[in-house]
């Protein structure tokens, strides 16, 4: 069986994925790692030391909001959740990345 | 806007916290990965390793994330404004100064003996100059000579 190659993400393209990640509800750091590992079938590979200092600028720039609360096993972890201006640039972003994808896919279709 | 800036006087004001959060915040991650590598089957020391080896750089990851903070040039203003603070307030302690001295004396000696080694490197070089044009003139002066005897007595034109 031919094994998945996992890639290392783009700084822009982790802020996007983490962003979308989070709009359905606060996410710890952890969560926002698995689920971009699991939704992307095991292709993107988030490296934790880029991730953290990513959610610490996005908080910085009030991108996302934290708050500290209870995980599933119990513990106390840091949640990140979107805000108003985080849901706005989530959008421009995404919109960005259509355009972006759809012409990258068209010259190499018919270039 | 007020909320930044409301984080970065957190940052500055309640630093400690700060970094004490940063620090739980990044251990929470590794023992959440620890965790699931015993469930994949390691045993806990080497699930411990790996998850450090899979975080890529803990020190990093702290030292981008205060950077990441935007508050990071006033905190280094802030530590250099003390430490001025506490060098031209601290009273003169003999142990210090006659460490001082000493450290003083070694920079001198180690400076001699630079200025020293310096300039008979130039002395070297000059001689291996010398040395070198007067091979030069010898010898020429040895090829227009119509006497080749002269140039089998001298061996250092050999």
């Amino acid at each position: 069986m031919a094994r998945k190659k996992k890639t290392d993400m783009l700084q822009g393209m982790l802020d996007l994925l983490t962003l979308r990640s989070l709009q359905g509800g606060p996410l710890n750091g952890w969560d926002i790692m698995q689920r971009i590992q699991i939704v992307s079938v095991d292709v993107f590979r988030v490296i934790p030391g880029s991730l953290y200092p990513a959610l610490h600028r996005l908080e910085a720039g009030g991108l996302v909001k934290a708050e500290w609360g209870a995980s599933d096993n119990n513990r106390r972890a840091k949640f990140y959740k979107l805000t108003a201006a985080g849901k706005k640039q989530l959008d421009a972003e995404w919109e960005t990345w259509k355009r972006f994808s759809g012409a990258v896919e068209l010259v190499l279709r018919d270039a | 806007m007020l909320s930044r800036l409301k984080r970065a006087l957190r940052s500055l004001l309640r630093r400690t916290q700060v970094e004490r959060e940063l620090d739980e915040e990044l251990r929470y991650h590794i023992e959440q990965q620890t965790e699931q590598n015993i469930r994949l089957g390691m045993n806990p020391e080497e699930a411990r390793y790996a998850a450090r080896k899979a975080f890529g750089g803990v020190e990093q990851a702290k030292e981008q994330s205060r950077d990441a903070r935007g508050v990071r040039w006033i905190e280094d203003l802030w530590q250099d404004l003390r430490l001025c603070l506490w060098l031209f307030s601290a009273p003169a302690d003999p142990e210090d100064i006659e460490m001082l001295n000493k450290l003083k004396t070694r920079l001198h000696a180690l400076l001699r003996k630079s200025k020293i080694e310096s300039e008979l490197d130039e002395e070297l070089r000059y001689l291996s100059f010398a040395k070198t044009r007067f091979i030069c003139i010898f010898s020429n002066l040895a090829c227009l000579s119509p006497n080749q005897n002269f140039r089998d007595q001298n061996s250092i034109l050999l």
